[in-house]
């Protein structure tokens, strides 16, 4: 209740109040994009009053999105406009609270193969939270590639680390807990990094591209790098795995990162991989959902994936993209 | 200054202060040493760790091995100046490299002054004396270097080798306790939000075990007799020995000076000075001026040659003072030592040819047991076993600085000739396709440099899948592991008939990471297994329409006629909006 509360208060302060939470001079023209891309779709007004009842949220003018579907910036601007529609990193991290950001660092590979998040977008969150008064943000992932070579090829070391973050390395197994995962059919049990359990908020920053194994890549296939033992999802049912991996904690904001995404070769991505600059970018505190806009910013329908369907049946979330509150924002 | 000497001078004064800066530069070496091998908060891999192999037992393999193979190469380059810099520097300022620059000689110190410290703490005395030269031992022990690598067997030399021993001891040994100590701190740091401190890596008992023994009994040896070690059995310590003898500036004794009091002989951890004889054995002397402030006549002092003096007396052996140690049995036989050292000077002439030999085929039979099944994969630019096994000491640098782990000590896998030397463990991790740390830190020229692009084509072994223990035909449900880990796209997923995408193996363009080998998640056997070759291939690059052309694969089938690439025109998009 508390959390929908402050979403209540940051949207009564409305985008102008969100848009304040930002750094510098860029605000300003960020908070009239946003104001302006708001308006220009109008979308906002017509996604609301339509599907608002079966979303299960109370009903009032001012409340948010389910999702927010940002195109046409950089990746960073598109978070700064999308951030600001769920009434800004203040309804998501209060003062003196700890945050763990998980972004996809599964790969030694450069930014420009779009394997990994985006440095500059997980540089840009970390600032948002920092501002919202975080006392620490933490940044891991349990890299595929040694994770050394990942941090590091991936520049997202470098970029967290400026921005503040506590970058944390992933290869030491006493920091992985065991949890269990209430109504896993395969997951039921798996040790997972103490910072997803412990901290405050968890921030899930995936990066979507194709994925050669489970189809596709983005919020819920992320989360299976905060668990330790990673073969254990592909000997029992990959896809329950994924599906039954969020039953543990549902990350309180999902951002996927679909700037530029990787169509064909993925997940590690190959010199003839196939992309589409797509500048898009989803933000939602439903994973089911963001996977299912996902989906279909991959070019599938949702229910192709089957991971998606089983999270949808354990109730982890909406997957049905037309009951769902959408705010979609050109930049 | 020992309270016993009567005169203060600058002979004296200059010796302490030779002292002093020896144990300045050789703390801040070896501090350095430890921080390549161990990683300082992980944080100077590269700088320190090219830093620590700049010694010269590796450099001498490095230069020889990688002229005869590779000609004038970059490691040729680096390895001759490191090689020819410190030979001559030590042929003009005598032996310094053992007292200043070697990691093992320093530990060697370390022990040998808390020795001093127990000792006179107990007798008020320092205790080293004056012991006879191994002259056949010290023999024996260069020629052993050389036999193993004209035999192949880098391993063997490396037993013997301060650099390679310090550099394993360091990393086998040492790491795992570090590693002890902060898997025990780790719930404390984390109350205070820090993270860095690092588990367990892979850990063998063997391989600690194997590089703790030595190095123990080196350090028990140096505790009760100094340099012992350098002295007899270390092949840099004989050939920098002998350099020594015919350095112009070196630890000299004036026997018209000196009282045969005997002072110096006890500071002396080298055993080298004959104080009832007046003698200074050059051959042993480490060049470590201990003895130059101990001396109350000033009869020891660094520098050259002083010019002829009348005929020195033949003076009467004056008695040994009462705290001096028992006259030793067998004054050496200076003319005896000196054929010997000849022999050592001739041999190392010989080490120079017999690097350059090819390694005799029948001689590495009879020392090889049969390396394990499936055959060990070693690391990128090994080239072929034969060569790598030749010219690799075992010194665990690369081990050491490998990012991923994958690069283990072997203890069976390569047979009893490539003990400790460093294989791909797939069970660990795998080769990193963006990595060519251990071809560039390589100090002996065993892993040949090699640029990223030529290192992505190496094949160090081949894949091999069985479909029949493979996830996806076993339990029917999506895995992939191996497809989405290859680097190079020789395993890949296909579409397939049951919805649900199956591995593809292609041989050509496997370069043997073990990427897949290591995800495998099958049970009880792994499905796709690599296999090591013994001669190193080079793969097919890449094909540029491996995943170009083909439709991106996706898990169900049933859905593909339908809307499979419906891009942004689904049902309830909004504008150009995908949904």
């Amino acid at each position: 209740m508390d959390r929908r509360d402050f979403l209540r208060n940051a949207a009564r302060l409305g985008l102008g109040g969100g848009a304040a939470y930002l750094l510098g001079g860029g605000s300003v023209r960020l908070f009239a994009q946003a104001a302006t891309a708001g308006s220009g779709t109008g979308s906002l007004s017509a996604t609301d009053t339509g599907k608002s009842t079966t979303s299960g949220k109370p009903s009032s003018a001012t409340r948010q999105p389910d999702l927010v579907a940002v195109k046409g910036g950089e990746a960073e601007a598109l978070f700064d406009a999308g951030i600001v529609a769920l009434g800004g990193m203040g309804a998501f991290v209060r003062k003196g609270q700890t945050v763990v950001i998980k972004p996809n660092i599964g790969w030694a590979q450069a930014p420009e193969v779009a394997a990994n998040t985006n440095p500059k977008l997980v540089k840009r969150i970390i600032e948002h939270c920092l501002n919202a008064g975080a006392k620490k943000v933490y940044v891991f992932d349990n890299s595929c590639d040694s994770w050394t070579l990942s941090y590091r090829n991936s520049l997202i070391e470098k970029y967290a680390k400026e921005a503040g973050a506590e970058v944390v390395p992933p290869d030491s197994s006493g920091y992985y807990q065991e949890v269990s995962f209430p109504g896993a059919v395969s997951l039921k049990m798996a040790r997972i990094h103490e910072l997803v359990v412990e901290s405050d908020v968890f921030i899930n920053v995936p990066v979507l591209k194709n994925h050669s194994g489970a189809g596709m890549t983005a919020a819920m296939k992320n989360l299976m790098g905060m668990v330790w033992d990673r073969q254990f999802f592909h000997r029992y049912n990959l896809d329950q795995c994924i599906a039954d991996a969020c039953l543990f904690r549902k990350p309180d904001l999902n951002v996927i990162d679909a700037y530029k995404v990787m169509k064909t070769g993925g997940p590690r991505g190959y010199s003839s991989s196939v992309y589409d600059l797509a500048k898009f970018q989803i933000l939602s505190t439903d994973i089911v959902a963001a996977d299912a806009a996902a989906s279909r910013t991959l070019g599938f329908e949702p229910s192709r994936f089957r991971y998606i369907r089983m999270a949808s049946d354990k109730k982890s979330g909406q997957m049905d993209l037309s009951k769902l509150d959408i705010l979609r924002l050109t930049i | 200054m020992k309270p016993g000497s009567r005169l203060r001078i600058p002979a004296a004064q200059a010796g302490h202060l030779l002292v002093r800066f020896r144990i300045v530069v050789t703390g801040f070496i070896l501090i350095a040493f430890v921080a390549g091998f161990l990683g300082v908060g992980r944080v100077f891999d590269g700088l320190f760790a090219s830093f620590s192999s700049v010694q010269l037992f590796p450099g001498v393999v490095g230069m020889v091995g990688t002229f005869c193979s590779d000609g004038v190469a970059a490691l040729f380059v680096v390895s001759a100046v490191v090689t020819l810099g410190l030979i001559i520097l030590t042929a003009v300022f005598g032996r310094f490299y053992c007292s200043s620059l070697c990691p093992l000689g320093t530990m060697q110190d370390i022990v040998s002054w808390a020795g001093h410290r127990s000792h006179r703490r107990r007798r008020g005395t320092r205790r080293f004396a004056w012991e006879p030269g191994l002259p056949f031992i010290r023999l024996a022990a260069f020629i052993l270097v050389i036999a193993a690598f004209i035999l192949g067997a880098g391993s063997i030399a490396g037993f013997l080798d301060p650099y390679s021993q310090s550099g394993r001891f360091l990393q086998y040994t040492i790491l795992p306790l570090v590693d002890f100590a902060g898997h025990l701190l780790a719930p404390l740091a984390r109350r205070f939000g820090l993270y860095w401190l690092r588990d367990f890596a892979a850990f063998s008992v063997w391989a600690f075990v194997a590089a703790a023994l030595p190095v123990t009994a080196i350090l028990i040896v140096a505790f009760f007799r100094g340099r012992l070690f350098c002295n007899t059995l270390c092949p840099v310590g004989s050939l920098l020995g002998f350099l020594n003898r015919f350095a112009p500036l070196r630890v000299r004794l004036d026997a018209g000076t000196c009282t045969a009091c005997g002072a110096c002989a006890r500071v002396c951890k080298a055993e080298c000075l004959d104080t009832p004889a007046r003698t200074l054995d050059a051959s042993r002397c480490v060049s470590c001026f201990s003895c130059l402030p101990a001396c109350p006549t000033s009869a020891l002092r660094y520098g050259p040659k002083p010019p002829p003096e009348p005929p020195r007396s033949e003076s009467v052996r004056e008695p040994t003072s009462a705290q001096a140690p028992a006259p030793s049995p067998t004054p050496a036989s200076d003319p005896g030592r000196r054929s010997f050292l000849k022999k050592i000077g001739s041999s190392s002439v010989l080490s120079v040819m017999a690097l350059s030999a090819p390694p005799i085929a029948g001689a590495v039979e009879l020392l090889s047991l049969k390396p394990a099944r499936p055959a060990p994969a070693a690391p990128p630019g090994a080239r072929s076993l034969v060569q790598f096994q030749s010219a690799c000491t075992a010194c665990g640098l690369c081990v050491s600085k490998c990012p991923s782990g994958v690069l283990q000590p072997s203890i069976v896998r390569y047979g009893a000739r490539g003990f400790l030397q460093p294989y791909l463990d797939y069970e660990v991790s795998y080769c990193q396709y963006e990595c060519t740390l251990c071809t560039d830190l390589c100090p002996t020229g065993a892993l040949k440099r090699i640029p990223l692009e030529e290192k992505k084509l190496v094949q160090m072994g081949t894949a091999s899948l069985v479909k029949e223990k493979c996830i996806v035909f076993t339990h029917k449900t999506a895995c992939g592991a191996c497809a989405e880990h290859c680097p190079t796209g020789s395993v890949r997923m296909v579409p397939s008939a049951t919805g649900i995408p199956e591995p593809e193996f292609d041989e050509l363009i496997c370069i043997g990471c073990g990427a897949c080998h290591h995800i495998c998640p099958a049970l009880p056997e792994k499905s796709i297994t690599v296999t090591g070759k013994a001669g190193q291939g080079r793969a097919l690059a890449p094909r540029k329409d491996l995943f170009g052309l083909v439709e991106s694969p996706s898990p169900e089938g049933d859905a593909s006629a339908g809307n499979g690439k419906d891009g942004g025109k689904a049902a309830g998009a909004v504008d150009d909006f995908p949904f």
